[in-house]
């Protein structure tokens, strides 16, 4: 398939799904409760064991495989992203929607009433008859499984083929999760970024400036450098003899006796 | 000026036919000296101090015959009464002068330091002439120290040596402040 065979379907497609948005709903409801006027035999027949009964499943139809390959091209240069869609879509996961269900304007009697007046005559005695509970589960039991009700299986895949092809919507987790638990947060997974991508790269070793260097640089830069020990860096003074340091004041002994007699004289005076 | 030698030839003559030792003209006898400590533990302060004082002036004595002590130099001195002191045996002698005061040192010195010092008192006084007075100021293993001075002021070094006071710091306040 060519590209352009890809654009042209995938623009019929969008073409579909506009025109099917733009119909008013109020309609298509007439048209399905009309379409389904011969199957509301049962409802007439509503009771007891009907409401308890487990509602019959819709049909298993499946749609043929939809194989749809979108080549997705970045504007940046090299980045080429092909994205292959294989899916297998069946119609009873469509069918299961609750939201289309709720979603859509509940349709009144009075629009009923025009096709097949004989099952809205039912209907109100039904609804006159039976307590509110009972009305209640019945609605309930029609909300979950309108198996009375069949519905255009068509526009469904073309819907969900739109939204894949446009990414309107991402798919949503799946309901009535249990509540997480409390304690401690897994750990965050480990991502790995393209340094390409993210333009964070790891440096590289600055090359030595001489080449005595390169051996020691290359080994520092494997080995962290070992820690020092201080030593310390002494600076002295230098000093020169001289002779002109010393500054006498006077003599430290004037006493000095010629002879032994005139010593002993002087210790003798003390 | 030649420095002053002391001559001791023939100074002391053993003669063996008589048993006799002489000194300087004058009979001496060879004691041993531990028979000398063991007189001056037992005998009275006053005849330890005849004793030294015996001793020295039979070595200042001999010193004199040797020299002129009125005009004796320091040097010759104590050159002759150390050469003296060193026949009898008593050990090294020197002088020292501390100021104006006259200290004896004695090295080697097998006597006790209470017989040194009226020992140097008498060989001083014998060489010199002059009467004078000591004190001991130090006493180790090696060496002692003697105070020579009169004997009023040699007196005021021993009261203060004995109060505790140091004998460097006793002969200063000797000095009264005169150098």
């Amino acid at each position: 398939m060519s590209q352009a065979e890809k654009v042209g379907r995938l623009e019929a497609l969008l073409a579909r799904v506009r025109a099917r948005s733009a119909e008013p709903r109020r309609a298509r409801a007439t048209e399905s409760a009309a379409a389904a006027a011969p199957a509301a035999e049962p409802v007439t027949m509503l009771d007891e064991d009907v409401l308890d009964a487990p509602t019959r499943p819709p049909p298993q139809m499946t749609e043929a495989d939809i194989v749809l390959e979108v080549d997705v091209q970045e504007t940046s240069q090299e980045t080429v992203i092909g994205v292959t869609v294989e899916e297998a879509v069946t119609v009873e996961v469509s069918l299961e929607s609750r939201e289309r269900l709720v979603a859509a304007e509940p349709v009144g009697l009075e629009a009923l009433g025009d096709s097949s007046p004989e099952a809205a005559t039912e209907i109100r005695g039904v609804e006159q008859e039976s307590p509110p509970e009972v009305l209640a589960d019945v609605e309930e039991v029609v909300e979950d499984a309108p198996a009375s009700s069949r519905r255009p299986v068509a526009p469904e895949p073309e819907e969900q083929i739109a939204e894949i092809a446009f990414g309107a919507q991402e798919p949503q987790p799946p309901r009535h999760t249990p509540p997480p638990e409390s304690g401690r947060l897994p750990a965050a997974p480990v991502v790995e970024f393209d340094g390409d991508v993210t333009g964070v790269r790891e440096a590289t070793p600055i090359a030595p400036h001489r080449a005595e260097e390169l051996e020691p640089t290359a080994v520092s830069a494997l080995a962290p450098e070992p820690v020092r020990e201080l030593t310390p860096d002494v600076t002295r003074a230098r000093l020169t003899a001289s002779e002109d340091v010393v500054d006498v004041v006077g003599e430290a002994q004037r006493f000095a006796p010629p002879t032994f007699a005139a010593l002993l004289d002087a210790s003798l005076s003390l | 000026m030649t420095a002053p030698s002391f001559d001791p030839t023939h100074a002391v003559r053993f003669d063996l036919p008589r048993g006799s030792v002489r000194a300087g003209g004058e009979g001496v006898l060879l004691v041993p000296t531990a028979a000398l400590d063991d007189l001056v533990l037992s005998a009275p302060a006053e005849a330890i101090e005849a004793l030294g004082r015996a001793l020295g002036a039979a070595i200042g004595r001999r010193a004199a015959a040797r020299m002129n002590p009125s005009t004796a130099a320091i040097e010759a001195f104590v050159t002759h009464l150390a050469g003296e002191a060193a026949i009898a045996g008593v050990g090294a002698l020197s002088v020292e002068r501390w100021g104006r005061a006259l200290v004896v040192v004695v090295e080697d010195s097998p006597l006790v330091g209470t017989l040194l010092s009226p020992l140097v008192a008498a060989a001083v006084e014998a060489a010199s002439g002059r009467p004078v007075a000591c004190t001991l100021l130090s006493r180790d293993e090696r060496s002692a120290r003697i105070l020579v001075g009169s004997e009023r002021g040699v007196g005021r070094v021993r009261e203060w040596v004995a109060a505790g006071v140091p004998w460097g710091e006793a002969i200063a306040r000797l000095h009264g402040g005169v150098t």
